[in-house]
């Protein structure tokens, strides 16, 4: 059986005033062309599909025709909803997607309800997908209390989670190709910025310890940098987002995983095919004149955030480096030499207390140290005011 | 101020009554419709505990009433840092005075603390820790009113920073400060005062005078002494003359007085020398003494002996008489013995008299008590006898009674054996009656359903043949429908010319129905035949059964019961006749077990009237036995009675113990006799030997006297006295003799001491005279000195005294100016701090202070937000730094839409968690934003959704009011505000 495991496209997604479906679409298109050209079985979408709740219909039309086409290829599709997605939209118009072979999944559901899905390939080969949307910590509870009864004593969003995965896995059996579906921050992964953060005030969000031992393939979503979960006790791996989202991610190679597998216990082959839609983030440091000498060069070669270190502030360079590189330029900022000076330790009245504060504004205004019994004065009558 | 739970009536679009519950909310957005009441639940919060209306203010709040209420009440429960709960009402009618109530929820129930407008507020303020503007800039962040802090007034900003930051403090402090100060100077200025009056005098000067005055006083002291000194020493010279004369004189009378007496002392001399001589002559008549003295001794002695001797022999006399007196007497006792002796034969004899006695007491009573018993068992037996006789008759009549019944015991079992078939033969003749009857009818119904079935047939047959005529005649005409002229006929096959008439047929549905229907009844008809048929026969064959059954059972009956004649119904008659007999045995056996009853009783009576009898028996021989026992004693008794008269005694123990006791006295008084008289005799024989021995002592003592006397006497003589007496006389104790002569040789000396003493003196005199006058006169010129030097030593100790107390004065007045200086000092320290306090000094510093980071903070919360913004501030006003557009700095008041709600945004939240984590600043436990987030495009509004879903990750309640569905969904839990008829309604759902 092949598979393909692909993960937050964030459809629709505007930053910095762009709009960079077109890249997407490109990402799309090779992913499909794929799935047709080299017998692609399955296709796993984990999560962060649009980047909103409400998208754009540009962004959904992208989205929609990507899976038409790969249904009419005959692959089956698994979609599961991401923190940005609406779960409830999601599953809105999966009814539809059913047609072409795409299942989508809103919200954890339990095993019998479609938390597990039983898939059959064209060559008679079966896989069972367990899929995991992503829940907020709150909205797990209930979800919970869907799969299991144990849930209420269950304290750490980590257990719980672990405890949903475990019942949805709990059913693999040995004949199928067992792969797990999770939107989540899983300890040990590595960000690259433009998440948005996820878990608030909670423990770690799920822990590889909570993994099911006997999967052939975890496809994780959530985390945009491409990488392998090697705490896992099974293959997991972030497929990663198809375009650099942000700054943060320049230079991070983009790609999708393939997975071979067959029922049974051999382990599955997996590679990375690199996506060629996206196009690069770069962040350049250069003076005015090495811009204009690299202008060509940069132009078209992606999107740039530019600094230009200057001795003096220049309200000028804004609009010199976007002539010069015109819209590639999405940021340009200015580098000024620190001044001097600004950087004298100012204690501050919480850390260090009134006293010190008044210490430092003595000096400040007298140009002298304060004599200690002024001090001494000072620190009784706060004390005698403030009663501690 | 956290808060709890909200209670809304007639308050605006909230006609009914509405209960929020807080409790369980943390981050959650409050949802609804334009106009549905969202922002009003703010407003009733800041109404609830300020009395006032964002919007409003303070005034019109009758406005505030819904239409068609009476009132507007409004009810909030929150919580404090620390735990506290505490509730706040508040009520406004139209017309009417506005009422407010506070109560502190405690665990055991609700405690009123506040009535009334004036005081909630007054109380509220201080629990709160915010003023009512300062609430509606950093907990309640209104609509329309989030920017003022970026863009609004300078003074303001200060203000509510410094309540924020609590700067009060600091000018409470500068207050206290001043008030010390001033306090220290009325100090300072009583302390000189004090200085001034009391320790004016107490100067060095005056120090230095008096030490100096001491000095001139001492010198003067010292002089005086010196004179005194020498006066003294002159008086005292004088006094020695005057003393050495009068000495002198002294002695020479002395003298005089001892030359008086030489002639005593001479004859003194004399008499000392007698005494010597005397003294040798001492043994010889210390000798004499002796021996006088003995003698005198053993003449006493002997006397005493004599007088001894003569009461010994009296006493001696004496004892014989009575002795002879006492035999006499126990001449007595051997007779009394003999009696004695007849009394203890007879003693043993009384305890044995006694128990036979009582024994025959016993045996009597026995005995009575035997034939007693005899008697009585005699009777019992006579009485079972005649029970046993009664019985007896009983019995034999039941035997009678039991032959009369003439009961065949083999005939009864016989019969018992024809129970069974009797009975059956009495069931079966009734059936087979009915069975005979049934079978004739039976045979009717028989021959008329043979007749039906056979009509059936008939008709059937009938039918069927019509059915068949309509059916070819229907053939036929269907055929002729189809058939024209020139075609050829489906049956023959030949060239039809000429086409028949087409003939209306029978209706072959009808005929086929009808034969149908007489199919059925055939069946119906045969069927029935079939089933009476054997059911006919099912009959017969049971009456077949039963008569052959009847028949048996009569052949049995008659056969095992002969006798019971050849009735025609030999069942009823064996029945009958084993009914009687089964009668009979029932009697007899009742019979049977009377007599058995009766046959147990009466063996009872026989046995009894055994027992009693032996019984009877058995108590006459003991009765006899006893009678005999009795007998013997009895005489036994009579022995011992006569043994015992004999004696002649009425109480021979008494007598006995008499008679002994006389025995005993007898012989004691002789034995006491003998013995006295035995002593006396012997005493008298010790007396007499004594006398002799003492006379010849006495004669002895006598002799020895005589010599010492003569030998003495001759002594005496010899030297040279007259005769023993005058040497006696001439002797002197050997003290005597010493003092007498001591006192010569004293004499002597005392002599020649006088002598020299007053050579001595008159030596010493030299010829110098003095007399009285001259003594006189320089003592009293000592005396003068003395007096002198006293009252100087006198004033000098007074003067020392009054510069201790100087000097003392001086040290105080030292320490005075040194408390003074110290003081001088603290009233500086805090005139200086006052002075740094104020409110332009050290607390504009701070707040200054608190700007820059507050400033700081919301830069960098802003550039999380969003990478492309930081926040500056130059020139008291806020700045913000475009990082895309080459750190462009553009004024606040420049920033679209969007990008003020960040700036605001980051601002007002830096603003609250600083306040946060200020020491000692107040805490905001909740945040509400009311703010038009439908203004923002997706981009802003997912960073500030981010923004605020990472706010929830303090302790802050966080509420946040928006019709933007996208916000709604990454919160999760919402009020949503619905808009009815009857007014707004608020419903919590959670998000799922």
């Amino acid at each position: 059986m092949r598979i393909l495991h692909t993960s937050d496209w964030h459809a629709g997604r505007i930053w910095k005033g762009l709009n960079r479906l077109d890249e997407l679409e490109r990402c799309l298109e090779q992913m499909a062309r794929y799935v047709e050209s080299e017998g692609v079985d399955l296709v796993l979408m984990t999560g962060d599909v649009f980047d909103s709740g409400a998208p754009s219909a540009e962004a959904e039309r992208a989205v929609f025709r990507f899976f038409k086409r790969v249904g009419a290829a005959g692959a089956q599709t698994v979609v599961i909803a991401g923190n940005h997605d609406s779960g409830a939209r999601l599953e809105a118009w999966s009814l539809l997607a059913e047609l072409v072979g795409v299942r989508a999944l809103g919200r954890p559901r339990k095993a019998a309800d479609g938390g597990l899905m039983e898939l059959r390939t064209a060559a008679g080969e079966t896989a069972q997908v367990a899929a995991v949307p992503f829940a907020a910590p709150r909205t797990l509870v209930s979800a919970l209390e869907l799969a299991d009864d144990e849930s209420r004593s269950l304290q750490s969003y980590a257990e719980r989670m672990g405890r949903l995965v475990q019942s949805l896995t709990r059913r693999y059996r040995s004949d199928a190709v067992r792969l797990l579906c999770l939107h989540t921050h899983l300890e040990g992964a590595v960000k690259s910025g433009s998440e948005r953060q996820v878990h608030v005030n909670e423990d770690w969000a799920a822990t590889p310890a909570g993994l099911p031992a006997d999967a052939h393939y975890i496809a994780l979503g959530h985390i945009h940098k491409p990488q392998e979960v090697r705490s896992s006790p099974s293959p997991a791996f972030y497929a990663g987002s198809p375009l650099q989202l942000d700054f943060g991610e320049a230079g991070e190679q983009k790609s999708f995983v393939v997975i071979d597998v067959q029922p049974g216990t051999q382990p599955a082959r997996f590679q990375r095919v690199p996506y060629e839609g996206g196009k690069e983030l770069r962040r350049e440091r250069m003076t005015l004149e090495q811009l204009t000498a690299a202008a060509e060069r940069l132009k078209g070669s992606g999107w740039l955030r530019v600094t230009v270190p200057l001795e003096s502030a220049d309200p000028e360079m804004n609009r010199k480096v976007r002539e010069l590189l015109g819209a590639s330029a999405l940021a340009v900022d200015v580098e000024l030499p620190r001044e001097k000076g600004e950087q004298e330790l100012r204690p501050s009245l919480e850390l260090e207390g009134p006293r010190k504060v008044f210490e430092h504004y003595y000096r400040r205004r007298h140009e002298r140290e304060a004599p200690e019994a002024l001090l001494e004065a000072f620190e009784a009558l706060r004390k005698e005011v403030e009663g501690f | 101020m956290r808060p709890l739970k909200l209670q809304v009536e007639g308050f605006t679009c909230y006609r009914e009554r509405q209960e929020i519950d807080f409790e369980r909310l943390k981050l959650f957005a409050i949802a609804g419709p334009t106009g549905a009441g969202k922002s009003t639940l703010l407003d009733a919060i800041t109404f609830a505990l300020y009395g006032q209306i964002p919007r409003m203010g303070s005034r019109n709040l009758d406005e505030f009433i819904s239409l068609g209420a009476k009132e507007a009440s409004v009810a909030l429960d929150f919580e404090l840092h620390g735990g506290r709960r505490y509730r706040v009402a508040r009520t406004m009618r139209r017309s009417g005075a506005k009422k407010a109530q506070l109560e502190e929820l405690r665990e055991s129930g609700p405690q009123p603390l506040q009535d009334g407008v004036t005081a909630v507020n007054q109380a509220l303020t201080p629990l709160l820790g915010l003023r009512y503007e300062t609430f509606v800039q950093a907990v309640l962040l209104p609509q329309g009113k989030f920017a003022e802090f970026l863009q609004g007034d300078k003074g303001k900003r200060r203000e509510i920073l410094r309540e924020l930051l609590r700067l009060g403090v600091y000018e409470e402090m500068r207050k206290r400060a001043e008030s010390r100060k001033r306090e220290l100077e009325t100090e300072l200025k009583t302390l000189d005062q004090r200085l001034e009056q009391d320790y004016g005098e107490a100067t060095a000067e005056n120090l230095a005078a008096q030490e100096a005055e001491e000095a001139a006083l001492v010198a003067q002291c010292a002089q005086a002494e010196v004179e005194a000194g020498r006066l003294a020493q002159e008086a005292q010279r004088l006094n020695a003359l005057w003393a050495l004369q009068a000495e002198l004189a002294a002695k020479r009378r002395a003298l005089e007085g001892k030359e008086a007496e030489r002639g005593k002392v001479e004859s003194d001399r004399k008499r000392a020398q007698r005494a010597r001589r005397a003294a040798a002559l001492r043994p010889y008549l210390e000798r004499v003494s002796r021996a006088a003295a003995e003698r005198d001794e053993r003449r006493g002695e002997e006397a005493g002996a004599v007088t001894a001797e003569r009461a010994r022999l009296a006493g001696k006399e004496q004892a014989r008489a009575a002795l002879a007196e006492a035999t006499e007497a126990a001449a007595e006792v051997p007779a009394l013995r003999t009696r004695r002796e007849e009394l203890l034969a007879v003693l043993p004899l009384l305890p044995e008299r006694d128990r036979v006695e009582q024994s025959a007491k016993g045996l009597q009573a026995e005995l009575a008590k035997e034939r007693a018993e005899a008697g009585r068992q005699r009777e019992e037996a006579e009485k079972s006898r005649a029970d046993e006789r009664r019985l007896a008759e009983r019995l034999a009549a039941l035997v009678e009674r039991q032959a009369a019944l003439g009961y065949d015991g083999a005939r009864h079992e016989r019969l018992l054996g024809l129970r069974e078939p009797a009975g059956e033969l009495r069931r079966v003749r009734p059936e087979l009656r009915t069975v005979s009857e049934r079978l004739g009818a039976q045979r009717e119904a028989l021959e008329a359903a043979r007749r039906e079935s056979a009509a059936a047939a008939v008709g059937l047959e009938e039918a069927e043949q019509a059915v068949r005529a309509a059916r070819s005649a229907d053939m036929a005409a269907d055929l002729r429908r189809h058939l024209h002229a020139g075609d050829n006929c489906p049956v023959c096959g030949q060239l039809v010319d000429v086409l028949p008439e087409v003939a209306p047929g029978a209706d072959v549905g009808a005929l086929e129905r009808a034969e149908k229907a007489a199919r059925v009844a055939s069946d119906g008809a045969r069927t029935r035949l079939a089933s009476a048929e054997s059911a006919l026969r099912e009959r017969e064959g049971r009456r077949e059964e039963l008569t052959g059954l009847a028949a048996r059972l009569e052949a049995l009956l008659r056969e095992s019961a002969p006798e019971l004649g050849g009735d025609e119904a030999p069942e009823e008659a064996t029945l009958a006749a084993l009914e009687e007999i089964d009668q009979q045995s029932r009697e007899r056996q009742a019979i049977e077990k009377e007599w058995n009853a009766l046959e147990m009783q009466r063996r009872e009576a026989e046995g009894a009237a055994q027992r009693a009898a032996d019984a009877a028996a058995h108590a006459e021989k003991a009765g006899t036995r006893l009678e005999q026992e009795l007998a013997a004693a009895r005489e036994r008794l009579a022995e011992y009675g006569e043994r015992i008269a004999a004696a002649g005694s009425a109480d021979p123990q008494r007598d006995k113990g008499l008679l002994e006791r006389r025995i005993e006295g007898l012989t004691n008084v002789f034995e006491k006799a003998r013995q006295a008289a035995e002593q006396a005799e012997a005493g008298w024989r010790e007396a007499a030997q004594t006398l002799a021995v003492a006379q010849s002592a006495r004669q002895a003592a006598d002799l020895a006297a005589e010599e010492a006397a003569e030998s003495a006497e001759r002594e005496s003589r010899t030297a040279g006295f007259q005769g023993e007496e005058e040497a006696r006389a001439a002797a002197l104790a050997a003290e005597e003799l010493a003092a007498l002569e001591a006192g010569i040789e004293r004499y002597e000396r005392d002599v020649q001491a006088l002598r020299a003493a007053i050579e001595g003196l008159e030596e010493r005199l030299g010829g110098a005279r003095v007399d009285e006058e001259q003594v006189r006169a320089a003592s009293e010129s000592e005396g003068r000195a003395r007096e002198e030097l006293r009252a100087l030593v006198g004033g000098r100790h007074r003067l020392a005294e009054r510069l201790e107390a100087l000097r003392a004065a001086v040290a105080k007045a030292a320490k005075l100016r040194q408390e003074r200086t110290e003081v001088a000092g603290r009233q500086a320290l805090q005139a200086e701090l006052a002075l740094e306090l104020r409110s332009d000094r050290f607390q504009q510093h701070l707040l200054d202070e608190a700007f820059q980071q507050l400033v700081a903070g919301a830069s960098v919360r802003l550039r999380q937000l969003n990478e492309r913004y930081s926040l500056h501030f130059s020139d008291d006003a806020f700045v913000v730094l475009d990082h895309d557009h080459g750190g462009e700095q553009r004024s606040a008041d420049t920033l679209s839409g969007g990008e003020t709600f960040l700036a605001s945004l980051a601002l007002a939240l830096e603003l609250s968690e600083q306040v946060q984590q200020a020491a000692g600043a107040v805490r905001l436990d909740s945040l509400f934003i009311d703010e038009g987030f439908g203004t923002l495009d997706p981009e802003t509004l997912d960073v500030v959704a981010g923004a605020i879903e990472a706010l929830s990750a303090g302790e802050r309640m966080i509420g946040v009011i928006s019709h933007v569905a996208e916000l709604h969904r990454r919160l999760p839990a919402r009020l949503e505000v619905r808009p009815g008829p009857q007014g707004s309604r608020v419903e919590l759902v959670e998000a799922g």
